[in-house]
């Protein structure tokens, strides 16, 4: 059975309506769980081979030999990174990729708080912060899993450009879907019922995290923040080209503090982007570091 | 709970606040003479600030030669990057004959991205000596200009360095199609007593046939 993955064609010839055979399916699965440890069930077949397809018109691949090819001979790894956003999309809750989380409170606020006096502000970026679970897990993880955290003063900002997002984000409402990965105790304690199957997060945590809109792209508008501590900025800068990425990177550089942390979405590599940063393996991932003396 | 929010606490905040003496504009002369400063983050300051005037492409040549932070340099390429035109690659292709590696890259990395800025050069470059002609050959594979493939099928089929040919190879096995088929066939004659450059041929036509 061959899944009809439908892609309109834009130019009436029928160019870009291509089906994707099972063999072909499962040697793109095979190829994408090597290369990112996702699995891709059958039932959501239909899902990824409309992602291909689509992604394949965009890139002028009117085959799926055509756009596998050129998946797999894209040195820059690029392309790669385009689908696994594509196909991942959306799919943001709360603790994912909760490894980073260990690993910032087990390892980076520790390093941070060396460097600090107690009372002083550790200020930490979500960037983007989407829908809001990622500066709300930040938090919790913070209050619950980071015994020092009482002797400083945590600062959590959170910006997107999508307004519509943010507003998300402010009221603090999720359904199941986003809580998926949320225990029994935390859910009593930093969220409560709302309407009949969705959760708010508590007014004392809303209210705590400075929601606000920015286009990481405009420079002035990084430029306003200053003395940042540590930035989440996990799978945005795959969207940019090259010159844009490379600025983007350069403009968190400068919002850092020297010694100052990056956290990448898991498939994005700092290397690829900019020298400025010092990679650090820091517990089971990789944290970017800006020099300290400031290289 | 010790979390703070900026907008209930202004004094500690870095929330959008007015702008402060750093974010003032600057005059394309400041941004040039602050490329002399002192501090390497008046250096970036300048150079992301000149990223935005084409006119400043040679003067950000000659700063970045001279350049001895990195993460200055970084920032003068990005702002090469964006300017993007022929005197931009013009102040860029001489840094290929650098000794110093971390310019020499930066410059790949940035011509890499400017396809109709470098096809002014791509005579000069295959000119120069047999690593320059690696590096072109390294640009050109990444370059995504139509004539790519064609400049590559030129190297093989006339270059008299193995090595070169070799990365002519390796960008071809991305950026190739069929008509590299037979000069690829005619290389591996051209060089009998070289069983690398054959294996890598053989890989490049797997590539290129879609294997």
């Amino acid at each position: 059975m061959a899944v009809r993955a439908l892609a309109e064609s834009s130019d009436g010839d029928g160019r870009g309506d291509f089906e994707i055979t099972n063999e072909e399916f499962i040697k793109f699965r095979d190829f994408f769980y090597a290369k990112t440890g996702v699995q891709f069930a059958e039932s959501k077949r239909y899902f990824v081979d409309k992602r291909i397809v689509e992604r394949a018109r965009d890139r002028a691949c009117y085959s799926f030999r055509q756009y596998f090819m050129l998946l797999r001979t894209d040195a820059s790894g690029t392309e790669m990174q385009q689908l696994i956003n594509l196909l991942t999309v959306n799919e943001t809750y709360f603790f994912r990729e909760n490894y980073q989380l260990e690993s910032l409170v087990r390892f980076v606020l520790p390093q941070i708080a060396a460097r600090k006096r107690p009372g002083d502000t550790i200020r930490i970026w979500s960037l983007p912060c989407s829908t809001g679970e990622e500066p709300y897990s930040i938090a919790i993880a913070v209050l619950d899993e980071w015994a020092q955290s009482d002797q400083f003063q945590i600062e959590i900002l959170a910006s997107d450009l999508d307004t519509r997002v943010l507003a998300s984000a402010r009221s603090g409402v999720y359904g199941e879907r986003s809580l998926q990965n949320v225990g029994l105790d935390v859910r009593k304690r930093y969220f409560t019922r709302h309407g009949l199957r969705d959760h708010q997060i508590i007014p004392e945590l809303r209210e705590s995290i400075d929601f606000f809109q920015l286009n990481i792209a405009n420079k002035a508008e990084m430029a306003r923040h200053r003395n940042v501590d540590i930035i989440f900025c996990r799978n945005l800068l795959i969207y940019f080209d090259d010159v844009s990425r490379r600025e983007a990177v350069a403009s968190m550089f400068e919002s850092l503090v020297p010694g100052g942390f990056v956290f990448l979405g898991h498939s994005e590599s700092m290397s690829r982007m900019s020298s400025l940063f010092v990679p650090r393996r820091l517990g089971d991932c990789t944290v970017s570091q800006r020099p300290l003396e400031g290289k | 709970m010790p979390l703070i929010n900026s907008k209930g606490s202004k004094a500690n905040g870095s929330a959008p606040k007015p702008a402060d003496e750093d974010e003032v504009e600057r005059s394309v002369d400041e941004m040039l003479a602050d490329l002399a400063s002192e501090s390497a983050q008046v250096r970036r300051g300048a150079a992301r600030g000149l990223g935005d005037h084409p006119g400043a492409a040679a003067v950000l040549c000659t700063a970045v030669a001279a350049e001895p932070q990195e993460s200055v340099r970084e920032a003068i390429f990005t702002a090469l990057i964006r300017i993007g035109t022929k005197p931009a690659a013009a102040g860029l292709v001489p840094l290929l004959q650098s000794e110093d590696v971390g310019l020499r890259n930066g410059a790949i990395e940035a011509l890499k991205t400017m396809p109709d800025a470098v096809a002014d050069w791509v005579g000069e470059i295959f000119a120069d000596c047999a690593d320059v002609r690696i590096f072109g050959v390294e640009i050109l594979g990444a370059l995504g200009h139509p004539k790519s493939p064609s400049w590559l099928i030129e190297a093989i089929e006339h270059d008299p360095d193995v090595n070169v040919c070799a990365a002519a190879v390796e960008a071809l096995a991305h950026c190739g199609d069929a008509t590299a088929t037979a000069p690829l066939l005619r290389l591996v004659q051209r060089f009998p007593d070289e069983p690398f450059l054959a294996f890598a041929v053989q890989t490049a036509l797997s590539r290129i046939a879609g294997d």
